[in-house]
């Protein structure tokens, strides 16, 4: 039961040593080796172990005088989360690859993969923190040394770092609040749930948690770092910070605020839900307002985050499975999105949606990719899209039918902003003179490349049943 | 009990209590011989001698038993703290000597090395007169050591304001001490909570003795409102006697608060304990703000050093000897990390702006910058985290809410100034400069 586990939490690690200390002397086969080294800990979760990884648990006393226990478990939550961190991995590595220093480039990602993966079982509410923090400099590293085409990445890359600081600083006093608060002098999250909402400053504790949780996700008024950050970030890492690290924060409203303060969840729902509604809106209209389309997919998937954010407060089982599942969905197709996208930006120079025009006939391939995944996120029935927000908008019309008409309204506003762009960029009249610059369509590496994606979105829109059985399974455990 | 003289008898388990201070003695002395008589530049080669000297200083240390004569029992301490100290600041005194292997001469480790014997001095002090000895011992070589480089005006700058701060500094510790004597009628520290308690002396007396005597060594660990010699000594000084006093000072300092305060003083008075944790607080929010202003880079660490002693200091206020190992780690983490940084700067590092694409140019340099740089400030997977969540965890406990509350928030500041520097280690030279002109 603990081996398996173990290997995917070292896994990651190794590889990123690995890559930090071999790959500088490799001539050549660099990436081909990362992507191996990336599809590793998929293989390992999905090995048939001996008992299943589902259920693994490592407890070891860590140190023993802070009361700091190195406690991780794999539920059917982690398993979900787990599954989309080492799904999305192996292409982030696949697309990118950085002109020099591939080396500490992979590395990074590994480090961070390996963060994920102690985040999303640490049981230790102190564990859960130091992952929680630390998944921040890989990050920050990549983009200061990694970052975009465009200037200044120093700053935005600090301004990013100092925001999800300044998010969650409070985050030791609050692990320390609830440790004074229980008896037994633990940090155990399980065994915390029982004293949590006995505290006498539960209220700011949980506030401490959310706050920082809303900062990461982001929810609505603490999105201040998302455009810039995506944007100034390199393709590869602007998907790991939209798939994975916010889906971090919406696991930490799932593993720490609703099992610890159930009850204090049920009084700030309203509040949450009603930014994370004016968040879709926010998004979708700062979307359709950009000039520029990797900005254009920034906010749209700040808003699709949203979205699961209202499904997730809506404290209703089935809207709740729908976002969860949309989590996924979420990340696959944001991921695709933002591949996409960084193919174009790579192909005609600059990310200004006006620029260019008639991209299809000179670009066909790519177009026609695009198409699929745009199709994906405005959830065109078959893809896993249309399940979850479906699910999500079935489960709250029997409670908030209003939030549902709205939410229903903002679908449409997704299929305006995102057929406007695929209009202005890809159909029209050519320029002549600027599209005979752009390079050459889709080669047949990137083709296989983001050939899985796509099926993976229909796969979940045709036959979800696998997925949301895992997704019931946890709604199960957790209502 | 006063030593007689039917005590002087030495035998065979006094030597060896002494043996590590007698090593440095003896290292030191051959060094001064060297330098009087090998004039030769091949001859300069001090580093060899302290180096042997301090192993075998940490050899003799590992068997060095408990003396039962009285005459030394007086005077130094044997216990597993002191022990533990003794180590630690042998280590730094090999640490620093690593940074120096170049063109020092002889004279220079002798002062270096007389610098260790004062610290180590203050690890095993079981008298204030020791403990006093101790820390002059190790200011003097400091003095000295900082206004070494003669043709530098910086550095006799640093030597003479680091002189006169000490000398104040030394006064307030004397008076203290005096005081302490006049209310309890003892200087030995392990005497100091027995002859409370028979005596019941004045209250002013103890307390301002006391008072003063957390000044003077709050002057030597820089703590805020006597801190401010500290950046220019430092940017003065050379690279490794920047360390030395980084490191031996500030340990020294903090060891000798531990032993007054933790192991030996009464449990302290609520208007002391009120002072202290004000004293940090204002250090840690002082330091930190400055911190972020600095442009050159000794300065930038002078700051980093004020704000980790301001947040040490609230362990005196704890009190306890959890409070203690919380310190002990801390004051561990806190150097090997400083130590990294110095290792990687060199005299031609003077300014923040000099540390640009270094990452490019030399990156295992970089790297291990990056990775000091992260441990002090306090990020996660690194020990710097682990050693100031200890701190954390034990000033809760013991009531000092408002503290951890507000030192997170002042480490918000402290990031930022660090991952700057950080940042500009990997920002490419070219490209920016013409960026920050315009």
């Amino acid at each position: 039961m603990m081996l398996p586990l173990l290997f995917l939490f070292l896994c990651p690690f190794c590889a990123a040593f690995f890559s930090w200390m071999i790959f500088p002397y490799l001539k050549r086969g660099v990436q081909v080796s990362a992507f191996f080294l990336s599809v590793l800990p998929l293989g390992i979760l999905f090995f048939p172990w001996e008992g299943g990884m589902i259920g693994g648990e490592i407890n070891k006393s860590l140190f023993p005088t802070y009361h700091i226990a190195f406690h991780l478990k794999v539920d059917s939550l982690a398993f979900l989360f787990l599954f989309l961190t080492t799904v999305i991995t192996p292409f982030v590595v696949g697309i990118s690859k950085p002109s020099s220093l591939c080396g500490v480039y992979y590395g990074f990602i590994f480090f961070l993969e390996g963060l994920l993966i102690g985040f999303f079982t640490a049981s230790d509410l102190i564990l859960f923190v130091v992952f929680w923090e630390a998944m921040l400099f890989p990050i920050y590293f990549l983009m200061i040394i990694f970052g975009g085409t465009q200037g200044d990445s120093h700053k935005v890359a600090l301004r990013f770092l100092m925001y999800m600081i300044c998010g969650s600083v409070l985050l030791i006093a609050a692990a320390l609040s609830l440790y004074m608060t229980s008896s037994q002098r633990t940090f155990d999250v399980n065994l915390l749930a029982k004293y949590a909402e006995y505290s006498p400053y539960a209220i700011w504790i949980c506030a401490i948690f959310l706050l920082s949780f809303a900062v990461k996700t982001p929810l609505f008024p603490f999105h201040g770092w998302l455009a810039e950050t995506y944007t100034q970030a390199s393709t590869g890492t602007t998907i790991l910070l939209s798939a994975l690290l916010s889906k971090a924060g919406v696991f930490g409203f799932l593993r720490i605020a609703y099992p610890l303060f159930p009850s204090l969840m049920k009084e700030f729902a309203p509040v949450l839900m009603g930014l994370a509604l004016v968040g879709v809106i926010w998004g979708l209209m700062n979307a359709w307002m950009q000039p520029d389309f990797k900005r254009l997919v920034s906010y749209l998937s700040f808003s699709g985050v949203n979205f699961i954010c209202v499904g997730l407060f809506s404290e209703n089982i089935l809207a709740c499975e729908g976002a969860l599942l949309q989590v996924f969905n979420h990340g696959i197709t944001l991921t695709a999105l933002f591949i996409v996208m960084g193919w174009l930006e790579k192909r005609v120079g600059n990310s200004v949606i006006e620029y260019y025009s008639g991209l299809s006939q000179k670009l066909p391939r790519l177009c026609y990719v695009t198409w699929v995944f745009v199709l994906a996120t405005v959830a065109l029935p078959g893809t896993g899209n249309f399940i979850g927000e479906f699910l999500i908008l079935c489960g709250l019309f029997s409670t908030y039918k209003v939030v549902s008409v709205i939410l229903g309204g903002c679908i449409l506003m997704t299929v305006i902003t995102l057929f406007q762009m695929m209009q202005k960029l890809y159909w029209g009249p050519p320029i002549p003179k600027k599209t005979s610059a752009c390079q050459r369509d889709l080669q047949w590496k990137e083709m296989i490349l983001i050939f899985p994606l796509g099926i993976a979105v229909f796969v979940i829109g045709l036959y979800p049943q696998p997925i949301l059985n895992v997704i019931l399974s946890i709604c199960g455990a957790n209502s | 009990m006063k030593p007689t003289f039917s005590h002087l008898n030495f035998n065979g388990t006094d030597i060896w209590t002494m043996s590590p201070f007698l090593t440095l003695m003896v290292g030191i002395l051959v060094l001064i011989l060297c330098a009087a008589f090998c004039r030769k530049e091949s001859f300069q080669r001090g580093w060899i001698i302290s180096f042997i000297t301090l192993g075998i200083a940490l050899g003799t240390l590992f068997v060095a038993s408990e003396s039962q004569n009285l005459c030394l029992n007086h005077w130094l301490r044997c216990d597993s703290y002191a022990h533990v100290f003794s180590y630690f600041i042998l280590c730094i005194g090999i640490s620093v000597i690593v940074l120096t292997i170049s063109d020092f001469t002889n004279e220079f480790y002798a002062f270096l090395l007389a610098g260790v014997f004062g610290l180590l001095l203050v690890a095993q002090a079981a008298d204030f007169l020791t403990l006093f000895l101790g820390i002059e011992t190790l200011s003097l070589s400091s003095y000295i050591l900082c206004a070494y480089l003669k043709e530098n005006r910086l550095a006799m700058e640093s030597g003479i304001k680091y002189f006169l701060t000490g000398s104040v500094a030394a006064a307030f510790f004397l008076y203290g001490v005096a005081l302490i004597y006049g209310a309890t009628g003892t200087t030995q520290l392990s005497a100091l909570r027995v002859n409370i308690e028979s005596h019941s002396p004045n209250f002013y007396l103890l307390w301002g003795g006391l008072a003063f005597i957390s000044v003077g060594l709050c002057f030597k660990a820089a703590i805020f409102p006597f801190h401010f010699y500290a950046s220019d000594v430092y940017e003065g000084a050379s690279n490794p006697v920047a360390a030395f006093i980084t490191l031996g000072a500030k340990a020294g300092a903090f060891m000798a608060l531990a032993e007054v305060f933790i192991l030996f003083a009464p449990s302290p008075h609520p208007l002391f304990i009120q002072g202290i944790v004000f004293l940090s607080l204002i250090t840690l929010i002082y330091a930190n703000g400055v911190m972020i202003q600095q442009t050159r880079i000794r300065r930038f660490i002078a700051y980093s050093g004020i704000s980790h002693a301001g947040f040490m200091l609230i362990l005196i206020a704890v009190g306890t000897l959890e409070a203690l190992s919380a310190l002990e780690s801390y004051v561990i983490m806190y150097a090997s990390a400083t130590w990294g940084v110095f290792a990687c700067l060199n005299r031609h590092i003077n300014d923040i702006a000099d540390l640009q694409g270094l990452f490019y140019k030399y990156p295992l340099r970089a790297n291990v910058l990056t990775v000091c740089l992260l441990t002090l400030a306090g990020i996660p997977p690194t020990w710097g985290f682990f050693a100031k969540f200890y701190i954390f965890k034990v000033a809760f406990e013991s009531g000092f809410t408002l503290w951890v509350i507000v030192s997170l928030l002042t480490t918000l500041f402290s990031l930022f100034a660090y991952m700057r520097l950080i940042s500009m280690l990997f920002t490419q030279k070219q490209k920016n400069i013409t960026q920050e002109i315009g």
